[in-house]
Parts: C-alpha cells; structure tokens; sequence
C-alpha cells in the first residue's frame, strides 16, 4: 500500500506546479541559506585568526624585548615589563571559541556572544560582545537560516503536500471504496501521509547531506542532525495523519493543518517570547554595570589583613608566599580580590539565567518546533550554554593568570622571561564546547510522534466504531 | 442593502462554531497580549528608573576626585523603553540596554538579557502589535476565507443575485463584516493599553490604532477578493493561507537575510581596527613622547606667553585631554556615520519589501510611531555620545581650569562637589511622531498602494463577478 501511496504523491507532486513549486522553494531557499551559513563560518574563524595574529604580535614583540635586554619599547619608557601590569598586557592571549563544525546551520541565531576573547587583568567576560556588527531592523526579522528552514518550512511543505489527504477521499466518495478494495480505509490514509513524511523527510535529509559536506563535518554530527530531522518529519506526519483521519474534504484540512502549524509555530513560541521579556524586563545588569565598578573601588578600601584572608581562601597555593613587609604585595592582592568579585558576579549571572533556561524547557515541551529548533541550535553550537561555558573556560584563566601573577609579584623581584612564558602558557587557548544536549529535544520529539499516533489510531478506532454503529 | 447584507454576514460568522472559535481566540489573545505587554513594561519601566537611580548615587555620592578620575569613572545610561513600547516593543529585544560613557572611548549600547532564551528569539513576542498584524489577520482569513467561495458551493450566491443585490455591494458589505471584525481587535487592544497603562500618547495612540485599521482593511479586501475568485473554497483557504505565511513569516525574513547578504556589514574586528588606525592618527592625551601632544602644549604655551609648563595657571592635563577628546569625537562620527549610513542603507533596503508584503509596512511604521524602530535606536545612540561629549567637555574644562597656584608655584584643584552635582542625568528626548513618519515615506507610499490596490480589486472582482452572472 505504501508503494502505491508514494507513487500517487509522486504523481500528484509532479501534477502540481504548486506543490512543485513548494519543493523547490524549500530546497532552493535551504540550499541558499548553507551558503550563507558557511560564510558566517569563514567570517567567525578569520576572527579568530585576527586575534591570534594580533596575539603572537604582542608575545613576539615582548619576547624581543626580553631578548634585548630591554624594559620595553623606546618610545613608551614608561613600559616595563619587569612589572606584572606590563607582562600581562603584553600576555594577553586569545581564548577562542571555534565554530562546531554543523555552526553556519544557526547562523541566525540570536545569540551573539564573544567568539574570541582578549585574556588579561582588566577583561570583562561577562560584557564581551561578538564578532558581527549587527543590524537591529535585520536581527528583529527572526532570521532565516536552515534552522529556520528546516523548523518552519519543512512542516509547511507537508502542509502543502498533505493538505488533500483524507479530505479528498472522504469529500469525492473515494473511502467507501478504498474500504471494500483493502478492508481498511485508514491504511491508506496512513499510507499517504507516510509517503508524503518520506518525500519531506527526503527533502529535509538533502539539506542535511548538503549542510553536512559543504562543513565538513563528522558523522558524530551528521547522525544527530538527521535523527532529529527524521523525528521532527515523524511528528508532522503523524500530525497530518490525525487532521487526514478526520477532514471531511480538502478545506477542512487544509485549515486543520494550517491552525497546527499555526499554533506549533507561531502561536506556542510567541507564548515564550513574552515570557522571556518578562523575565528579562528587571534586568539592566548592575550587578554587571554600576555595582561592578564600586565593588573595584571597595577593594582600595578594605584592610589590608582582608584582603590578604580573602585571596588565601579562593587561592590556598598561595599560602606561605606572602612577602614581608605584607604590604608590598597588596597590589597584587586587590588584583586577586577583584578576579573573586569577578567569580562571583559569574556566578549570579548563572543563577539569574536558571530562569531562562527554566523557560526554555518547559517551552521545548510546549512545542515540538521549539524543541527541535533548540536541538539545532545545540548542534550548532549556539546556543546560550555554549556562549555561557565560553565565559566561565574565560574566568577560569583569567583567574588562574591572577593567581601566577599574585605568587610571582609576592617574590618581591624584578620579572623575567620565565615568568612571562609561565604565564602565556597558564593561559588556556583553547575553549572545550560542551557537549551539545540534543538528546532531550529528541526524546521530547518521540514524546510528540508516540502521543499524536495514539491519538490518531483512536480517533480512527473511534470512527470505525461509529462505522460500524450506522451500518 | 449593504448594512443588511452585513449585518447577515456577522450573523453567519456568529452562528457558525468555526467563527465563533476564531474570533473567541482573537480577543482572548488580544486581551492576553495587552495584559502581558503593560505588565512587562511596568516592571521594565521600574527597574530602568531604580538603575537610573543607582548610577547617580554613585555619581553623586563618589568622593570630590579630579575631574578626569571621574571622567575614567564615567556614567552608566540606561535605556529607556517608551511608553508605547506596551503596544510594539520593536527592536528592543536585539539591542543592548546599557552604554557606559567614559573618556576616551565612545562604547557600544550591551546587555540583552533574553539571549539567554536565544532558541526563542527566533520566533515573534507576543504582543499588541504581533496580534494585529499577524494574528489579526489569520483570524480574518480563518474567518472569511469562505465569505463568497461557500456561498457560490451552497448555491446561496445565484439566490442572492437573482435577489436584486449586486455583487459589488455584496462584496462590499462582506469586506466590511470582515474588516469590522478587525476593527473590534484592534479596538480590544488599544482600549485595553488605555485601561492598562498610565502614561499614554494620544497622538501616536491614535496613528497606531489608524494604521492597524489601514491593513486590517487590505486584508479584508484580499481575503473577500480571493474567496469571490477562487473556484472552490478549500483553494482560496490554501491561497490564503500560504499568503498568510508568505507575508508573515517568510517574506520578512526572507528580506532581512538577502538584505545582509547583497550588502553586508563589517565585521566588529575591522571596524574596531580601522578606527583604531584613524585614532593613533590623533593626539594621545595619555602619551607624554606624543609630538602632536608636546605641539598642542608648545602652542598652550605660547597663548599664555610663560615658557613652562609649571608657569602656567591652568592645567594643560585638561585642555590635552580635551584635544584628544574633539579629535576622537572626530573619528567616532566619521565610522560611526559611516556605519549608520550602512545600516539606513540596509534598513532601506528592506523596506522596498513593502511594496510586496504590506505586513512589513505595518511592522515598520509601527516601529516609528512607538518610537521603537532602527532610526528611534540610533537617535538614541546619538543622544547618548552627545551626552558622553558633553560630559567629558565639562569635566576637562574643569581639569584645565578649576585650578590655582599655589604660593609655591604647585597646582591646586579647585574642583568642589557643588561642581558634580550640576551634571543632570542623561535623558532620552524621543524624536516626534512627525519627524518619525517622515523618515518612513517609503513604508507609507508603500502602504497607501496596497490601500488603493485592495480597493481597486474589490471594484474589478465586483466587475468580474458582475461578467459572470450576466454570462
């Protein structure tokens, strides 16, 4: 039956310069947004060279100076770097976030944070902005990568392909037909909705092979992405097999499955949205913005004992270092105190996006859209968690050069080379991304395709009954 | 006969569970969206004046420092919300919230706290403005997409011609049922921001509410247009949806994406370098080796004929500063200007997409008259570097000049806190709903083409349908 079905779609698909038309659009808008998508890439990863370039400029230069037995350049003779300051401005090593190899597909995402960030004292990770110029007129339209093809354009294309099946049969008097022909008027409705879940998820699964190979990427990304598109295409299928059980002609289920995909896709994340601007109406970041710079003036003000007790606790190493008189080394202990400030603005920034992440959760729940959209984004490695882990992999070297710094300003001794290289090589290069988590949305999309089958099995049981009632 | 064959419209979509369902929906979300929106805006609204209020106790209670600490020390603006961002928040989701204005540097509005929701900023928010221009005209297609096309299936359109009504006036009385049950939206969510907001604006109240009503008139129009010309009622429900998701969903993004590409932006890296190239071009205020400094200084000199700097009776920190500050301001407003002609360019370009999709006219103009659009963003950036400038100006002033020798030849401040308390607040002065309108000619021509055109193609479907019958 099903060969018979997909044969008819294919017969239909080929008779319909509309639904043709569909196909193309889709696949020739998918194929345009991959180019676009690897572009971003390109883009992303020259950042990232740009500040590598810059950085090997700076250690270069510095380890010339050293190598001339010179405090620094001549034309800034206040530049010495025997000092700390001075070795750590000229140390200022880039931490960069490498694109995922599957990153051009959410290019659009609204998720702009640093893709490469300068390593030293002064740094704020927490105010880092991205790579891209933004225009706000452009971001605000949402965006139009192939996670949006694929999240928005993908069910509609099954709306355009499917939007016939069960209404026509029942509306021209075809069921009755099919029943006496094969003993089950909802196989073939089953049937057609399948074949027509093939064709998207052919088409679906051709932009993934295309995204795929024009990054380069793996199989352990492959894979994920077209399980995911593959569950995605099962729950509108089995979305269309239950508007496809019960239209009485084409228009019924034509709006039945507009008002699905309506309410999946527009109605349902809008829904998150508010909520998201609810949750984000108190925030003006002063913790970030106008507490932080108090809290860098608190730091001349503390005791002296303090602060040394302060930076004992977050850097236990450094017991038994202090230099006598204890004095000398405060400097460098309000350097310590303000890299703990640091940690703890962090820190209370991961609690407050808890909220967030909350929402983003149970939204995902909400609507197999929402939840399919984030998988990608997961994939992509764009996600705010990513963006997130970016940010702490960033205060941890920074605190880690703090504590180099702290210990090497405490030996009450002009600074060398060494001290220099220890703490270029302190300072982590390379950013791990988190293990993107698209296993949940993936459960959450079996949670949709094993529910929408129920219901569509009982509402077709529940017709045969009545069926059988009125015969 | 127009008001009776309305009024039985109404009736219809009443007595119809469909209809009923529809418009139930329409005013529950209406309702919904307007609550939510105002009270968002009202914690948003709070918390922007309690940050307001925490920069200037900091300003305010900072010990007497030199003016140019407190240059480097500088002032946090927050970004207002407006209060017709209750009905159409704009771009305010995509551009950052905060801008510290300091010396030297002129810095980039930060903080969007919902990219820690980022997967769900893909999708549109919620809002008054999203339910009238996107929602509000799903449920007139919902509602209408059978208005004439059931009424020729059911035989009911030949008894009504032969009844003496003519098809324009049943054209036309049908549109207005459609356009009426718009205009009722529209009223919902405009008397409930009434109800629900404190600080209203007549004037661009009333603009909001006149434009909404334009295109929910041109969507009327479509809709009865397509339904009288399709054959069956099941294609003008397909037509209308795919219109739907053409102009709502995809069209926009569409624009946006082939906008940034055709035309893109610099990345941040380039653009921070080349104005980074145009700035080391300038005076240094903090480089004593700067010859263009040690030439401002020779020139000082001479203007107060002393032959050193320790003779002078002001302080040359300031007037270099201050050099370094009008050469920088010089810098900003070449890239900047550049970058803003950019995105005008870019926004512009986006905006030819109103003559194809009147939805993106309405978005747009919207944005204008809530103030919430690209041109009120970047009027705010403007108002904010004026405001840095002046800021800087007054306190280098004050560095140079708020000074006395003292008998022993040294340099004394003479800078009181009276002095910091003068320094008012940085205040958003939105630009008027006049000024806005203009700057959106395009949208609004635009607009009025769709306005002319829809009624137009009332009069020829009329016509069309005239031809028919007499054939």
């Amino acid at each position: 039956m099903i060969t018979a079905a997909l044969s008819l779609e294919f017969r239909n698909l080929m008779r319909s310069p509309l639904r043709l038309l569909t196909l193309v659009l889709v696949l020739s808008v998918g194929y345009f947004v991959i180019a676009q998508g690897q572009k971003d890439v390109s883009r992303w990863q020259e950042s990232i060279d740009k500040g590598i370039e810059a950085q090997s400029e700076s250690l270069e230069e510095a380890r010339s100076y050293f190598a001339q037995g010179v405090p620094g350049p001549a034309d800034r003779p206040w530049v010495d770097l025997r000092q700390n300051r001075y070795q750590d401005y000229y140390a200022s090593v880039r931490l960069a976030r490498d694109p995922a190899p599957l990153a051009g597909m959410a290019f659009a995402s609204a998720e702009s944070g640093a893709v490469t960030m300068r390593m030293y004292r002064f740094a704020d990770p927490m105010l880092a902005q991205g790579n891209k110029i933004e225009n706000p007129a452009l971001a605000a339209a949402g965006g139009l990568d192939l996670v949006t093809v694929l999240t928005l354009l993908i069910p509609l294309l099954i709306l355009a392909l499917g939007v016939e099946v069960g209404g026509y049969e029942r509306s021209t008097g075809l069921l009755p037909l099919v029943r006496v022909q094969t003993g089950r008027d909802r196989s073939w409705i089953w049937a057609r909705c399948l074949a027509v879940g093939l064709i998207a998820a052919a088409a679906g699964l051709t932009l993934a092979a295309i995204a795929v190979t024009a990054a380069g990427a793996g199989l352990s990304d492959a894979l994920p992405l077209c399980a995911l598109i593959i569950a995605y295409v099962a729950v509108w299928t089995a979305l269309l097999a239950v508007i496809a059980l019960r239209a009485r002609n084409p228009s019924h289920g034509a709006v039945g499955l507009g008002t699905a995909w309506i309410v999946l896709c527009v109605l349902i994340p809008s829904l998150g949205v508010e909520r998201s601007a609810a949750l984000a109406a108190g925030d003006f970041a002063l913790d970030l913005t106008v507490e932080a710079r108090e809290e860098k003036g608190l730091v001349y003000e503390k005791e002296q004992e303090e602060l040394y007790a302060a930076v004992s606790e977050r850097f236990p190493a450094l017991i038994g270092k202090e230099p006598e008189p204890r004095s000398a080394g405060v400097n460098a202990v309000r350097e310590g105190l303000r890299l703990i400030n640091l940690e703890e603005r962090m820190a209370e920034r991961e609690e407050h996006s808890q909220s967030h992440t909350t929402l983003v959760k149970w939204m995902n729940l909400a609507s197999p859209t929402l939840a399919f959209s984030h998988a990608l984004e997961e994939l992509a490695g764009r996600g705010p968690e990513v963006a997130q882990a970016f940010r702490q992999a960033m205060v941890d070297g920074l605190a880690k050069r703090a504590e180099l710094s702290i210990a090497a300003n405490w030996r009450m001794e002009p600074l060398g080379l060494k001290d220099f290289e220890d703490l270029v090589a302190a300072s982590p290069a390379v950013f791990s991304r988190p293990t993107p988590d698209w296993k949940s949305p993936l459960l959450v999309l079996g949670v949709w395709l094993v529910a929408l089958v129920g219901l569509a099995n009982w509402l077709s049981r529940r017709e045969s009954e009545s069926q059988t009632k009125t015969s | 006969m127009i008001l009776a064959l309305f009024s039985n419209e109404w009736r219809s979509i009443l007595r119809d569970g469909r209809g009923r369902l529809v418009i139930t929906l329409g005013v529950l979300l209406a309702l919904v969206s307007a609550w939510t929106s105002a009270s968002t805006h009202a914690s948003k609204e709070r918390a922007q004046a309690a940050a307001v209020e925490a920069a200037r106790c900091a300003w305010e209670d900072r010990e007497v420092d030199s003016a140019h600490s407190r240059a480097h020390f500088g002032d946090y603006v927050f970004r207002p919300s407006g209060s017709m961002s209750t009905l159409d928040s704009g771009l305010q989701a995509v551009t950052g919230r905060v801008v510290f204005t300091e010396a030297h540097r002129q810095n980039d509005a930060v903080h969007k706290p919902q990219q820690a929701a980022a997967s769900l900023l893909r999708y549109d928010r919620l809002e008054p403005s999203t339910v009238l221009q996107i929602l509000a005209a799903l449920v007139l297609v919902l509602a209408g997409f059978g208005v004439i096309s059931s009424e020729r299936e059911s035989g009911r359109l030949n008894l009504l011609l032969i009844q003496g009504v003519s098809s324009r006036q049943l054209l036309l009385a049908k549109t207005l049922a459609l356009w009426t049950l718009g205009v009722a939206l529209c009223l919902v969510v405009v008397g409930a921001n009434l109800i629900l907001v404190d600080d209203v604006d007549i004037g661009r109240i009333a603009a909001f509410l006149g434009l909404h009503l334009a295109t929910l008139w041109v969507v009327a129009a479509l809709v009865a247009c397509i339904s009288a010309r399709a054959k069956r009622t099941g294609t003008a429900a397909a037509l209308l949806l795919s219109l739907w998701v053409a102009g709502a969903i995809v069209i926009p993004r569409l624009s946006a994406m082939s906008t940034a590409t055709l035309d893109p932006l610099p990345g941040r890296d380039a653009f921070q370098a080349a104005m980074q190239a145009d700035r080391q071009q300038g005076i240094d205020g903090h480089n004593p080796m700067d010859e263009r400094r040690n030439e401002l200084e020779r020139k000082v000199l001479k203007e107060y004929g002393v032959s050193s700097r320790e003779e002078l009776p002001v302080s040359l920190g300031g007037l270099i500063m201050q050099a370094d500050e009008e050469y920088g301001a010089k810098v900003w407003d070449k890239h900047f200007g550049e970058l803003e002609g950019h995105l005008l360019r870019q926004d512009a370009s986006v905006g030819k997409f109103s003559f194809l999709n009147p939805f993106q006219a309405t978005d747009r103009l919207s944005m204008a008259i809530a103030g919430t659009g690209l041109n009120s963003h970047l009027e705010f950036l403007r108002q904010t570097e004026y405001y840095r400038r002046e800021l800087v100006r007054r306190l280098n002033e004050e560095d140079a000049f708020g000074v006395a020798r003292s008998e022993n030849g040294r340099l004394l401040r003479t800078t009181t806190k009276e002095f910091y308390l003068s320094f008012d607040s940085f205040e958003y002065k939105p630009l008027a709903l006049g000024e806005m309108l203009g700057r959106r000619t395009t949208d609004l021509l635009a607009l009025a083409l769709w306005i002319f055109g829809a009624s137009a193609l009332l009069i020829l479907t009329a016509r069309q349908m005239e031809a028919r019958r007499v054939s």
